[in-house]
């Protein structure tokens, strides 16, 4: 692909998907920092492949597809981290981190509460399908089958919908879910 | 029956299929509950969707400068990257390259596992035949078993053992084909190369002279010759033996010569041993109108030793197997091979000709020696010491230690100051012997003369082995020589010949000079005065140089030096063909 025409495509991307990306990545990652490094990783790996003249289907399977191995790549990071470092450097390390603190304060304090009553599977499952991912697309990223989409994502509404009718429920639940 | 949770979500985002879909749609327009919680779900996606998007994170300036770092980086990376203007071949193109280049590699990669597992007989026997040359140069004893057994039309066999004691560079040669209970069916052998003698009880109760055979070899194939009959297939062999040319049994060299007649099929294989280890089996299949004749080589897969060689008769009415299995094959000390192999004692039976003897001969064969027989000996088993010590460097003054264990007599070079066992070897030479020559070593040389082991100039190191060898003379003075077996005599040689190559070679670091062909003087009666010579004109040399450095004598004491040390060997050469004639005319009648 042409350079002009690959830029623009990615930045018309960029502009649609990377809130999602990054709330995706922030959700994920527990981290603003490190969620904004990979959605930049992302979309320049997407420019790449355009550039090199990569055939890519779906996009946006694609794009997402790229953000959770990247995530998934950062976890395993952490783990071999952390079995290097000594607890003091770890504290260390998660002391450093925010740099955009009221960016990422803003992740807390709007974020839609009953989200938090969700497991990480049935949020993954919400967050794809609100972005009109298609039930087997949701599976393949996921690496679940259909059925399990679909179970997935009835349990999250009904889950937000008791949410939604206590409130105080979902707080302590939320809270639970942070500690765990 | 009422819509699951599952199902309404699907009926909401229009995932279910058109049969149950009619079904949900069906029920629902009947169905109250399922309705509300129809709706139920739709507000909370109504919800959740509004909520999404009031959500303020990330806040729209997150957005802007998040673009325009990634606009930074695209056009960084756009920097280094460059457009192939090569026209991009499409991605089936592509992969049906790759798929294509992968089939020719896994094809090509099994056809080549499948070539290099495949075995080639040529190759086989050629590896064999450079073991079996390189085995058969020095001095070996074989040792085989025998077995002709017929199979076909009654099962019988017979078990005999072949052993062959075999010295290529003196030309000594015996082999020796018996019974398992020992007793003697056939044997060979050449004490020297114009010397054959052949003993066959079945024909001749007494040893036979033969005069040198120059005959072509017997080919295997000819075993078969008389007849396929157990008795006629060994006489076969012994033909054979006879009639082949003083060497060790090859089988690769069988092998070679038998595959490489016309219509011959050859294979090679892999099998097991009972043991369970590796072989290389070659095949030769022959077939004639008479009959098949087939040649099996075994060899071990690791290292090609020959294990085994059998050849296989087959005529409609008969089958008989012949096989030559390895029990041994070891290098022997020239001294073994030459207590088997000495000119038998050959009374002629009928007093004219030894080649119609009486039947009641006590047939005169050699026996297969025993490490006693040499021990039995007094001049041999103190020149095998001597030899032994020889060998350790004990003889130059290198310190040694002797031992004796279940091995035999062990002899351990010790290192210089520390006294540490450095490196060690058995002999079968009795531990007396041993410390008995040792002893012969320690003689001091005659005053006034300094050998020093440590002391490195080349007058120093020729004279130490002219010591050695003025000690070798007096301990093994004429009368004892020229009476010694010829064994011990090779070794007596082998150790005057390495002194004296090596006192040469000093001396001509000295830079003396050498002795002219025309003023050469006569030589000394035997070796023993020569080395006696040869070791006063030495120690004359040193005390010489070290009191006038330039003197006429220098030169004559030079001329007489180079030629004792041409003399030595010459001289117990003469003395051995002197013995050995002596010895022949006595027992010649």
């Amino acid at each position: 692909m042409k350079q002009e025409d690959a830029t623009r495509l990615v930045a018309s991307l960029f502009d649609e998907w990377a809130p999602f990306l990054l709330r995706y990545g922030v959700r994920m990652t527990r981290s603003f920092e490190i969620a904004d490094d990979l959605v930049q990783e992302v979309f320049l790996a997407l420019y790449i492949a355009l550039r090199k003249g990569k055939r890519i289907d779906n996009l946006k399977a694609w794009t997402f597809g790229a953000l959770r191995n990247q995530v998934l790549k950062h976890a395993q990071y952490l783990e071999r981290r952390a079995e290097d470092l000594e607890p003091s450097e770890e504290l260390d390390l998660i002391a450093a981190q925010p740099c955009w603190p009221d960016v990422a304060a803003g992740f807390d304090e709007g974020a839609p509460l009953d989200l938090s009553v969700l497991s990480v599977r049935e949020e993954e499952a919400l967050l794809l399908r609100m972005q009109s991912f298609k039930y087997r697309e949701i599976a393949s990223q996921l690496g679940i089958s259909t059925k399990s989409v679909c179970t997935l994502l009835a349990r999250a509404l009904k889950k937000l919908q008791i949410a939604s009718r206590h409130p105080e429920l979902a707080r302590r639940r939320r809270s639970a879910w942070e500690v765990s | 029956m009422h819509c699951t949770d599952e199902e309404l979500l699907l009926h909401v985002d229009g995932e279910l299929s058109a049969l149950t879909e009619r079904r949900v749609k069906n029920h629902l327009k009947s169905c109250w509950r399922c309705r509300t919680r129809l709706s139920q779900y739709e507000e909370q996606i109504h919800r959740l969707t509004t909520r999404m998007d009031e959500w303020p994170f990330p806040p729209p300036e997150w957005s802007k400068e998040a673009k325009q770092r990634l606009e930074r980086r695209l056009q960084d990376f756009e920097v280094g990257f460059s457009e192939s203007p090569s026209p991009r071949f499409p991605q089936w193109a592509v992969r049906g390259a790759l798929a294509a280049a992968l089939i020719l590699c896994l094809g090509g990669g099994f056809l080549w596992m499948r070539q290099s597992r495949q075995l080639r007989p040529a190759e086989v026997i050629a590896q064999t035949t450079v073991l079996e040359r390189t085995l058969y140069e020095q001095p070996v004893h074989q040792k085989f078993s025998v077995k002709i057994a017929q199979i076909r039309p009654v099962a019988k066999a017979v078990s005999t053992e072949l052993e062959i004691w075999c010295d290529r560079g003196s030309g000594k040669f015996a082999s020796r084909l018996s019974e398992n209970g020992g007793a003697i069916k056939h044997a060979l052998w050449r004490p020297s190369v114009d010397e054959e003698f052949v003993y066959r009880p079945a024909v001749s109760r007494s040893v036979i002279r033969r005069s040198p055979h120059r005959e072509t070899p017997v080919r295997l194939v000819s075993l078969a010759d008389n007849g396929l009959e157990v008795e006629q297939l060994e006489a076969g062999f012994m033909q054979w033996l006879e009639s082949r040319s003083w060497t060790p049994i090859s089988f690769a060299s069988d092998i070679s010569t038998w595959s490489a007649e016309d219509g011959t099929i050859v294979r090679a294989e892999r099998v097991h041993d009972e043991q369970g280890s590796p072989l290389f089996r070659i095949t030769a299949e022959r077939k004639s109108r008479r009959m098949v004749a087939v040649l099996t080589v075994e060899v071990e897969s690791h290292n090609y030793w020959p294990r085994l060689q059998k050849l296989r008769f087959e005529t409609p009415e008969q089958a008989v197997d012949f096989s030559l299995q390895t029990t041994s094959i070891r290098p022997v000390r020239p001294a073994e091979i030459a207590s088997v192999v000495y000119p038998p004692d050959l009374t002629p039976a009928t007093g004219t000709t030894a080649a119609i003897p009486r039947r009641d001969e006590v047939p005169a064969f050699p026996a297969q020696p025993a490490p006693d027989d040499i021990d039995n000996e007094p001049a041999s088993a103190e020149i095998e010491a001597h030899y032994a010590l020889h060998k350790a460097g004990a003889c130059l003054g290198q310190a040694v230690r002797v031992s004796q264990d279940s091995d035999g007599t062990w002899i351990w070079k010790l290192a210089g100051e520390s006294g540490a066992q450095v490196e060690g070897f058995t002999t079968p030479v009795a531990i007396e012997h041993v410390l008995g020559a040792l002893a012969d070593l320690r003689e001091a040389p005659p005053v006034g003369i300094q050998l020093p082991a440590e002391d490195s100039r080349p007058l120093a190191v020729a004279l130490r082995h002219a010591w050695a060898m003025e000690r070798l003379a007096l301990r093994f003075p004429r009368e004892r020589s020229s009476s010694m077996s010829a064994g011990s005599r090779r070794l007596l040689a082998l150790m005057l010949r390495e002194h004296a190559e090596a006192a040469r070679k000093a001396y001509s670091e000295l830079g003396m000079p050498a002795a002219a062909r025309a003023e050469r003087l006569p030589a000394p009666p035997d070796w023993q005065q020569s080395a006696s010579d040869l070791f006063a004109s030495l120690a004359r040399l040193q005390e010489l140089l070290q009191v006038q450095p330039a003197s006429d004598d220098l030169a004559r004491l030079g001329r007489t030096i180079d030629s004792r040390m041409q003399s030595i060997v010459a001289a117990l050469s003469r003395e051995a063909r002197q013995g050995a004639a002596q010895r022949g005319e006595s027992r010649r009648p």
